[in-house]
Order: C-alpha cells, then sequence, then structure tokens
C-alpha cells in the first residue's frame, strides 16, 4: 500500500493505493495526516475517540472517513497519533475506527501547516487494477 | 485537443457546443481572451464546464469568468442557473466548500502620504488583532444559541453585538444576512467546527491588505464611490470557516442520497444535487443561508478589528480617517433571483462559484446608495501586483446573470508554487516591491507567491471589455496579512 502526491492546481490531491479497502483507508488517513504535517512524534496516547461511520458506497466510505478525520482535528480538537479500523462492513459499507491520541493542548506545536477544508467526491472512483485497489482522492485546501 | 472545440462568438466569448458531450442539455460559454483559451484546455477546466451543461434544470449556458481553473465539480470561475419552476436542482458543489468567501473593501480618508510610515505599525496591530493561519480561534466561543442567532442574522447580529453600524450592513450584499437561513437543519458537527472560529481569517488564499489606489479608470463611478487616487483602502478576504466547510460536507452525504432518491445522473460525483423542490434541496440552500450568514459576520468582526488597529496606532477614533465599507460581495454562493430567460420573468438558483455578483443600476435588491450607478464588484489579486474595484452592468445582467469574474485565477499548483518559493526568501522579495507581508505560516506564504497566479488585470481586462462588469479603480497592495 501507498500514496503519492498530485497536484490540481487549486486544491492537492493523492493517488493512494492498498490490497483491499481497509489497506486504502489506512493508507488514505495516513496520507491526510501526512498532508497536514502533524508530528505525531509530539503526541501522546493517552486519550481515544471511537468513531462508527455509514456511508453508501465504497468511495462515500473513504471519503465520510477522511471528513471525519478532518473533523476530529478541526471541531473535536483531537491530535491524531494512531488508529486502528475496528470493523469494516462492505456490506453495508461502515467502518468503525478507533483513534488514538491526545486531546489539543493550547500552547503545544503539533507542526501542522496545511489546513484542509475536506475531502472531495470530485471524479471518486474506485478501481482494481492488477489485484491492487487504486483512486485519486482531492482534498479542497 | 485544441481550441478548435471553441465556438468563437465574439473576442471575449467562447462556446463549447452542446454536443460537445451527449447529455449537455445547455453549451458552455466561456469568457476569455483567444490566448487564454490552451491554458484552460490544458487544465481540463473545460471539461467541467461541460459536465456542469448535464444539471437537471440548467438554463441558457454553463458559464465561466475568466478566472476560470479546474476546481472540483463546477470549475472555479464558474456560474450556472437552474429553473426552479422547470425541475432546477441546487448542487452544493456549485457553490464549493467556502460558502460565502467573499471580499470586503474598506475606504479612508487618509493618503499614502499620510500614513507611509505607519503601515508597518498598522498592518502588526492588525496581523495581532485578527487570528489568523491554520485552524486560527478566536477569543468569542458561541454558546449554541448564539450560534443559531449568527447563522439566522449574519451581520446584522454582529452589529447589533457592536461590531459596526448600520450603514456597514447598507453597504453589504444581501444586507448582510440572507433570510431563509434555518438553524434546525445545521449539523452539531457545523457548530462544533465554528463556534471558535468567528471572527478569524483562515488560511490558504484568504488575507487582509493594506492598499493604496494607484489608477482611476471611470472617475465619474469612482467620485460616487468615495475612491480617488492616492488613497488608502483596507481589503479583507475570508469566508465561512469550518463551519462553511462542514456545511458542504455534510450536504455532498445527502445529495449523494438525493441523486439515486430522484434519478438524477450527474457527471461527477461532486455535482451531487437535488431539486430544489425537495427536502434535501430545501435544506441545503437553509443551511448554505446559514453558512453565508456566518461568513457576513466574521467579515463584520474583522472589519471591527481593523478600526480598532487603526485607531490604536493612528491614536484617534476610526470615524476620524473613514474606515467605511464600499462594498461586501459573496464570490461563492447560490441565490434565488430573478432574471429574464428567452424573453421571460424567471426565478433561478444562481450559483456563483468563483464569481461575484454584478448587479446594475436601478437593480431592486441594490441599497439607495448604489441604484444609480450599479453595485461595487470588488477584484482581489495576489499579495505583488493589484485588485481592482469594478462595478456591475446591464450587460452582465442581460449575459451572466448578473455576474463577473472573482479573482487572478492560479496558474501554478500550490505543490509547484512552494517549489519555486523555497529558493527565494519571500518577504524580502515582496519588500523589494514595496509589499510587508505578516504571514501566519511559511507554506502559504510559499503557495501564495504572485507568480502562482494569473495577472488579475487580464482577467479584469477581459470581463471590462466584454462589458460584464466597468472598471472602475486599481489598488496597489502595500502591506499584507497572509494566514
Amino acid at each position: 500500500m501507498g500514496y503519492k502526491l498530485i497536484n490540481p492546481k487549486a486544491d492537492i490531491g493523492i493517488e493512494v493505493w492498498g490490497k483491499d479497502e481497509k489497506e486504502l483507508i489506512e493508507e488514505s488517513i495516513r496520507a491526510l495526516l501526512d498532508l497536514i504535517e502533524i508530528d505525531r512524534s509530539q503526541i501522546g496516547e493517552k486519550d481515544s475517540m471511537t468513531v462508527e461511520i455509514e456511508s453508501i458506497d465504497s468511495e462515500d466510505l473513504l471519503i465520510s472517513t477522511l471528513n471525519t478525520v478532518i473533523y476530529l482535528l478541526d471541531a473535536k480538537k483531537f491530535a491524531i497519533k494512531d488508529f486502528q479500523i475496528e470493523n469494516l462492513d462492505l456490506k453495508n459499507y461502515r467502518v468503525k475506527i478507533k483513534f488514538i491520541g491526545e486531546k489539543w493542548k493550547e500552547n503545544k506545536d503539533y507542526g501542522i501547516t496545511r489546513e484542509i477544508k475536506a475531502a472531495t467526491y470530485h471524479n471518486i472512483s474506485i478501481k482494481r487494477e492488477k489485484g491492487v485497489l487504486k483512486t485519486e482522492i482531492i482534498f479542497d485546501v | 485537443m485544441s481550441k478548435s472545440i471553441f465556438k468563437k462568438i465574439d473576442d471575449f466569448r467562447w462556446m463549447l457546443p452542446q454536443d460537445y458531450k451527449q447529455g449537455m442539455k445547455v453549451p458552455g460559454i466561456i469568457y476569455a481572451k483567444e490566448e487564454m483559451l490552451d491554458e484552460i484546455i490544458e487544465d481540463g477546466s473545460h471539461e467541467q464546464v461541460a459536465n456542469a451543461a448535464f444539471l437537471p434544470g440548467i438554463v441558457k449556458a454553463s458559464l465561466a469568468m475568466p478566472d476560470i481553473h479546474y476546481g472540483y465539480g463546477l470549475p472555479i470561475g464558474g456560474v450556472v442557473a437552474t429553473d426552479i419552476e422547470n425541475d432546477g436542482v441546487v448542487t452544493p458543489g456549485g457553490v464549493g466548500f467556502d460558502i460565502n468567501c467573499g471580499v470586503r473593501l474598506l475606504t479612508t480618508t487618509l493618503t499614502y502620504d499620510d500614513i507611509a510610515n505607519r503601515i508597518e505599525d498598522l498592518i502588526d496591530s492588525i496581523f495581532d488583532n485578527v487570528p489568523s493561519g491554520v485552524g486560527s480561534t478566536s477569543g468569542l466561543k458561541l454558546s449554541k444559541n448564539d450560534a443559531k442567532r449568527v447563522w439566522k442574522r449574519g451581520a446584522q447580529w454582529a452589529v447589533e453585538m457592536g461590531y459596526g453600524e448600520k450603514e456597514d450592513l447598507e453597504a453589504t450584499e444581501s444586507f448582510g444576512y440572507i433570510e431563509f437561513a434555518d438553524p434546525d437543519v445545521i449539523s452539531d458537527k457545523a457548530y462544533d467546527r465554528g463556534r471558535d472560529q468567528l471572527g478569524t481569517l483562515g488560511s490558504g488564499n484568504h488575507f487582509l491588505e493594506i492598499q493604496v489606489v494607484e489608477q482611476i479608470f471611470n472617475k465619474s463611478i469612482a467620485d460616487s464611490f468615495g475612491l480617488f487616487q492616492g488613497q488608502i483602502t483596507v481589503m479583507i478576504h475570508t469566508g465561512s470557516r469550518g463551519f462553511g466547510h462542514q456545511v458542504c460536507t455534510d450536504f455532498l452525504k445527502v445529495m449523494e442520497r438525493a441523486l439515486k432518491k430522484y434519478g438524477i445522473y450527474v457527471q461527477d460525483r461532486q455535482l451531487a444535487c437535488a431539486p430544489y423542490n425537495s427536502q434535501e434541496g430545501a435544506d441545503y440552500i437553509s443551511a448554505m443561508a446559514c453558512a453565508a450568514n456566518f461568513a457576513w459576520a466574521n467579515r463584520q468582526i474583522i472589519t471591527h478589528y481593523v478600526r480598532k488597529s487603526f485607531e490604536k496606532v493612528l491614536n484617534t477614533k476610526w470615524k476620524n480617517v473613514g474606515l467605511k465599507v464600499l462594498y461586501d460581495v459573496s464570490h461563492n454562493i447560490v441565490k434565488l433571483e430573478e432574471h429574464i430567460v428567452d424573453g421571460k420573468k424567471k426565478r433561478l438558483l444562481v450559483h456563483r462559484k468563483g464569481a461575484t455578483r454584478a448587479f446594475p443600476s436601478g437593480h431592486p435588491e441594490l441599497p439607495e446608495i448604489y441604484r444609480e450607478t450599479g453595485q461595487p464588484v470588488i477584484i482581489p489579486g495576489d499579495m505583488g501586483r493589484a485588485s481592482f474595484v469594478l462595478c456591475g452592468t446591464q450587460k452582465a445582467m442581460e449575459e451572466t446573470f448578473g455576474s463577473t469574474c472573482h479573482g487572478a485565477g492560479r496558474v501554478m499548483s500550490r505543490h509547484q508554487a512552494e517549489k519555486v518559493a523555497k529558493n527565494m526568501d519571500v518577504i524580502k522579495e515582496m519588500e523589494k516591491r514595496g509589499v510587508i507581508v505578516r504571514a501566519a505560516s511559511k507554506r502559504t506564504l510559499y503557495e501564495e507567491i504572485p507568480e502562482a497566479y494569473k495577472d488579475v488585470s487580464d482577467v479584469v481586462d477581459v470581463v471590462h471589455k466584454a462589458g460584464i462588469a466597468k472598471l472602475v479603480a486599481k489598488m496597489r497592495p502595500l502591506a499584507v496579512v497572509k494566514g
């Protein structure tokens, strides 16, 4: 699994791949955390937040998951160090993820250099190529 | 692909014929100079113009302004109007995530010579007073009840709370709030994201700038607007912050489901939509209005902080130096407006995504002060070159649903810009150009170098010559706060 940056003019994007949906979601979350450049070495592990995400198909599941991550960072002020997918229901397009990290501490520099407004549905399409699931994701910055 | 895909209408209008893609309900029309077309094609943004032409209820044409560039869903610079009495849809992708991102211009009675040696102090004070940068938060922590008041009444609420004056509202599009905002359709998530972001600039391309009027193109309108050569102005460019982003995110999910429910086909999922006459459509419009109102309150509160900065540095009441709102315009919004289509008056949902309303003289929605001249149109440029004031025209009303361009438009991706900028000292380079820069983050500074943008002069030249706004004045930046 992995990802690489793609560069539309106004926004920012990634091409991401994994052997299955679980890896694709995991790698996309990692890519998002990399994009905002949050310094995960600075984040403790004492808090956790578990979220359940519902969607209508695989693409919606992926985008909704990323938008949940953005919400946790921006609104819940939850600095994410790590995460575990606890349950992935591909029949009903649901996922349960435990995020590990800490509640934002005022005056602590988490190194974030980029504000991402949202993950978009722009031309989103997950395809299987040579046994690997692949998609592009555009973020609005 | 070559520019032969376009049919020339005149020197500034290029048609993407309806048969460009099977299923287009109307043609596309792009406002541009011929030399801009190659870039548009290379960019792929003409495809997004074509995609929007599939939307149910679209009338006349899928339009794009000369600052068109590739976005998601609708291109940036896109204008789409749908007929609400003819299955017209509303699409959050036709507005964008930063709902009611817009620009406000404050005029002063000061000239450059009056404050030449105080500009650095002024920008430092503004940088201190207005929270900016990634995830910037303000001292205003909104309770749920206060938040609801902001969502309902926008800048009106801010003025009632002491962040300005009634005259500021007169000089704000829609008088600072849209009536049909309904707080009941707002999610807890959206409330959470906006609760401590009111009165903040944010990051990305948002900025606050002290400028000087460098050139007057239309003396009579400039006089009416109170603009004169050598005058100091202040420009505020920001939007609805995390609150608006979450509203858009929430409703894209709603619209994804609505596509299936109403059997609507879209070319790009980011254009997911619902009929205006549906619960989903009505709810989005009510929520969008809440976010638009949040943005107007945001720019109003920032105006207050700017006035406080001038008071502190110049040691006088802000009114003594003017600091009047010339106008506040939105460039990411959808509005219900009346327009003439094929000789008939229609109620249309006009989506402007990276496009500015440009109503002409005599339009009933304009305040008294601009009834004779037409509406001021504020066009921000990049931080090194220029910004402009234009005025709305009857031709815009006839051709573009009363719309015109919104800014410069990028020519470099953020990554490209960062690569170029890393080899230079941006702050020093800007100083050489006579612009003092304060930035919350280096990255924004890199991504926002002037070279990353089209020259806004070329963009406004097209809309002026095409007649969909007329040039009034040009301002040069003196000092900038970047988020």
